[in-house]
């Protein structure tokens, strides 16, 4: 069955997702913090 | 050619000309102009890097790269993530927050004039000629893309193709304004970002299957399914180097600047690069396909991967949607790197050392205009050698930038032992290391590794060196450096 090498298809699906995952999870945690310091406000 | 896909490109391409002029008659003043007021919200403001710093180069020049030398091409994307990331990690909030504390910068030549508080307009001067010279050639890699969208849209010869194309691209510069370009690059993202999810996937579809497109690439050669086929370092470290170019590019840096506050940052960060990663993987599936797709009639250029696609795989009216896609990133791209060029000629040298106080704005516009003119006469002159790709003529223009401004850039940021001297530099050796390693590029050997490694290198050790030779910068220099750390800490 015809296909991409190993370390082909390491560097087509590790590098590039990872950053995605990285700036994902920033993204979440400032939005988080975000709510947090809302509800504290509130509290 | 069908007369359903002119319409639909003509339709499109007016949609896409009155957006830019209805969002250039909002504007109120040069802040608003240059920079949106400092208005934009985060997603805009990631549309807006994504489209200016892609262009046609991702639906042209990247699926060609991958369809004329294969799979080991994917170093290049992996490269322009890590460094965009790194761009919008460490030079995005900070130069948002810099430009704004020393005398609100609206551009990448005046914030270095005001970070390092030169009377004297040199730093000007020199960054001036560094941005005309290599925005000039970056500008002719989109003279090309027009060229080769015309010809392949109206079976025009090459070089008639390059003239409608650039009569077409200077008058949208001249006409409308490049102040819509947020607005414009927003609509045009998102129709790069569809364009290049459809193309590759129903091209699959024509194809049979994946694992069918994969036995064909396997069966023709080995460099489609294998990165390490024909492997070098000296290829590999130029082509991962692609992202330090990021840390340079005036066109995107302004984008930065252009966000509303710090905090839209993080969000902005996060949309840039999703629509990043997702169009780098459609512009390289595009090319792998189309070697696939046309196996038995191979293209005679294979930056017409993308546009081949869009004339066979699709009804007439889609085709004409996609052709306009291709011409508005091409167009909004090139409006602004001509209208950075003319403003470098208008605002850094006519105003400021010809004309100080004494230029009208009439006067200022009409020199723009001209200056549009003459830049435009050379980047079709560059164009004109249909050898010149896109591929190579983009990979001229964001080598030479990155290797003169990125350095400067970063050390203007984090160092606050950098001075004037050091500056000057960073940008002029920097700029010289890049023009020398392109000219030394026949010799083969080292000369064929990208000019923009040892542009960077060059100018980073030129910054250190003489910043500590001379002079340390002022108090006032070093108080503002302080007050930004400030600012950023809170």
């Amino acid at each position: 069955m015809a296909s991409f090498t190993a370390l082909t298809w390491f560097l087509i699906l590790v590098p590039m997702p990872l950053v995605a995952m990285v700036v994902a999870w920033e993204f979440l945690g400032q939005v988080c913090s975000r709510q947090r310091s809302s509800l504290d406000k509130k509290k | 050619m069908h007369i359903d896909i002119i319409t639909t490109f003509v339709i499109c391409f007016m949609i896409i000309f009155g957006i830019g002029i209805v969002a250039s008659r909002v504007t109120r003043n040069l802040s608003d102009y240059m920079l949106g007021g400092r208005r934009l919200g985060g997603a805009i403001a990631a549309m807006g890097v994504g489209a200016s710093d892609m262009s046609g180069w991702l639906l042209l020049g990247l699926p060609g790269a991958f369809y004329a030398h294969g799979i080991n091409q994917i170093f290049m994307p992996i490269g322009l993530v890590l460094g965009a990331y790194l761009n919008w990690q460490f030079v995005a909030a900070r130069l948002r927050v810099y430009t704004e504390q020393v005398k609100d910068a609206l551009t990448i030549p005046a914030y270095l004039d005001n970070r390092f508080h030169d009377g004297s307009g040199t730093l000007r001067i020199v960054t001036a000629l560094v941005v005309m010279s290599f925005f000039t050639i970056y500008a002719a890699a989109g003279f090309v893309g027009g060229a080769i969208l015309f010809q392949s849209t109206f079976g025009l010869s090459y070089h008639t193709a390059l003239f409608i194309g650039a009569v077409a691209l200077v008058s949208y510069t001249c006409i409308g304004g490049f102040l819509a370009v947020s607005w414009v690059d927003f609509f045009q993202g998102t129709l790069m970002f569809i364009a290049l999810i459809v193309v590759p996937s129903v091209a699959i579809w024509h194809v049979g299957s994946w694992q069918q497109t994969m036995t064909i690439l396997a069966g023709i050669s080995s460099k489609y399914t294998d990165a390490l086929t024909d492997f070098d370092w000296v290829t590999v470290i130029g082509l991962l180097a692609w992202g330090l170019g990021y840390f340079g590019q005036p066109h995107i840096l302004v984008r930065f600047m252009a966000t509303k506050s710090k905090a839209e940052i993080p969000k902005a960060r996060f949309i840039c690069m999703l629509w990043m990663i997702v169009a780098l993987y459609g512009a390289m599936f595009t090319g792998l396909v189309g070697v696939a797709y046309f196996r038995n009639s191979p293209l005679a250029n294979p930056e017409e991967d993308f546009l081949q696609f869009a004339h066979v795989l699709f009804n007439p009216w889609v085709t004409g949607i996609l052709l306009a896609a291709v011409l508005s990133a091409i167009m909004s791209t090139i409006a602004a790197q001509l209208l950075a060029s003319a403003s470098a000629v208008t605002e850094d040298f006519y105003r400021r050392f010809l004309r100080p106080h004494k230029a009208s704005a009439r006067e200022l516009l009409m020199v723009s205009r001209i200056a549009v003119f003459i830049i435009a006469c050379v980047a079709f002159a560059f164009a004109y050698n249909p050898k010149n790709n896109v591929l190579k003529l983009v990979s001229y223009g964001w080598g030479g930038l990155g290797a003169s401004f990125g350095p400067v850039i970063l050390f203007s940021l984090y160092w606050p032992r950098i001075n004037k001297a050091g500056a000057v530099a960073g940008i002029v050796l920097g700029a010289v290391t890049a023009i020398t390693w392109w000219a030394l590029h026949g010799l083969g050997g080292i000369f064929h590794l990208y000019l923009l490694v040892p542009g960077f290198i060059v100018s980073c050790l030129s910054i250190v060196v003489v910043s500590l030779l001379t002079m340390p910068p002022s108090a006032a220099i070093r108080r503002e450096f302080n007050e930004v750390n400030d600012i950023l800490q809170h």
